[in-house]
């Protein structure tokens, strides 16, 4: 069990480290791609730059759920599993941020479905919340027979 | 909620994405989505090694796209059916969608490298090396789910 939890620590360290600098990317990224629209298109912004800056935020939330795994080594806690349902609230974020800007280019139905994948995300992460959740109520089961 | 709400509640939404995902993939088939760049080996432009690399990197590419559908889609369809998300089966697959998508990623850098001397990285790395960590937390999981049922 020991070793299983060291190597989730270890594990979850370096994943916390590499989200924080796919972090600092994605702001650099949104930065200069917001910087080019400016200049090409005035008082324009680009959904493509928002759709950077909200990828940018959720790594930032993943980011701090590796370290909290990192520095407690316990998976499922109530603070992760809000952190989780954050990070597919990014996603429903930037579909939604998405259709509005790009609405009046494509049209609101083809731009929901552009942002298709965004939503599929969301999903997914609240799959992930709800596991963890579940692994919560095993976690507390297993402390309280402890 | 205790532990049945739970599970109830974990396989309709896995059934729901199990759907989702299907359905995404359907429509992105038949190009419904924006149309994403396209990169070409042209045998004739590149040199034997580059054609061979570039031919091997393509292969992994698709054998990977491939294998990281039917993954998601066991993981799902086993998320959706099983009695507790934390098995055996389901570590496994967690671990091979991560490994998948590492092995996606390095090829396709590869490929559009050699065809377009670019280098263009996405976040797929990523996501396997999120999944291989949380195929570990599963795995953890996995001993408090023997735990609790050994006390019951």
């Amino acid at each position: 069990m020991n070793k299983n939890i060291s190597i989730i620590k270890r594990s979850s360290l370096v994943i916390a480290i590499l989200s924080l600098l796919g972090a600092a990317m994605y702001v650099v990224a949104g930065i200069s791609v917001e910087r080019m629209s400016a200049t090409l298109l005035r008082n324009y912004i680009s959904a493509v730059g928002i759709g950077y800056f909200i990828n940018a935020a959720a790594l930032a939330v993943a980011a701090l759920i590796f370290f909290r795994i990192f520095r407690s080594g316990r998976p499922f806690t109530r603070g992760n599993i809000w952190a989780v349902r954050g990070i597919a609230g990014f996603f429903i974020v930037k579909c939604l941020i998405q259709a509005v800007l790009e609405g009046k280019d494509l049209g609101i139905f083809k731009a929901v479905i552009a942002g298709g994948d965004s939503i599929f995300f969301a999903v997914l992460f609240l799959v992930i919340a709800e596991i963890l959740r579940y692994g919560r109520l095993l976690q507390t089961e297993s402390d309280e027979t402890l | 909620m205790d532990k049945k709400q739970l599970s109830r509640k974990i396989k309709c939404i896995s059934h729901i994405s199990l759907i989702a995902m299907v359905v995404y993939v359907v429509l992105d088939t038949f190009g419904f989505f924006p149309a994403k760049r396209s990169y070409e080996l042209n045998f004739s432009e590149h040199s034997l090694p580059e054609n061979i690399i570039g031919g091997i990197s393509m292969a992994a590419v698709v054998f990977c796209a491939v294998a990281e559908f039917v993954s998601a889609f066991m993981l799902l369809n086993d998320l959706s059916k099983k009695r507790t998300p934390f098995t055996l089966r389901i570590c496994n697959l967690l671990r091979n969608l991560g490994v998948y998508f590492i092995i996606d990623e390095i090829a396709s850098a590869v490929f559009v490298f050699i065809v377009s001397r670019e280098i263009r990285i996405e976040l797929f790395w990523f996501a396997g090396l999120v999944l291989y960590a949380f195929s570990l937390v599963f795995r953890h999981g996995k001993r408090l789910q023997k735990q609790s049922d050994e006390t019951l």
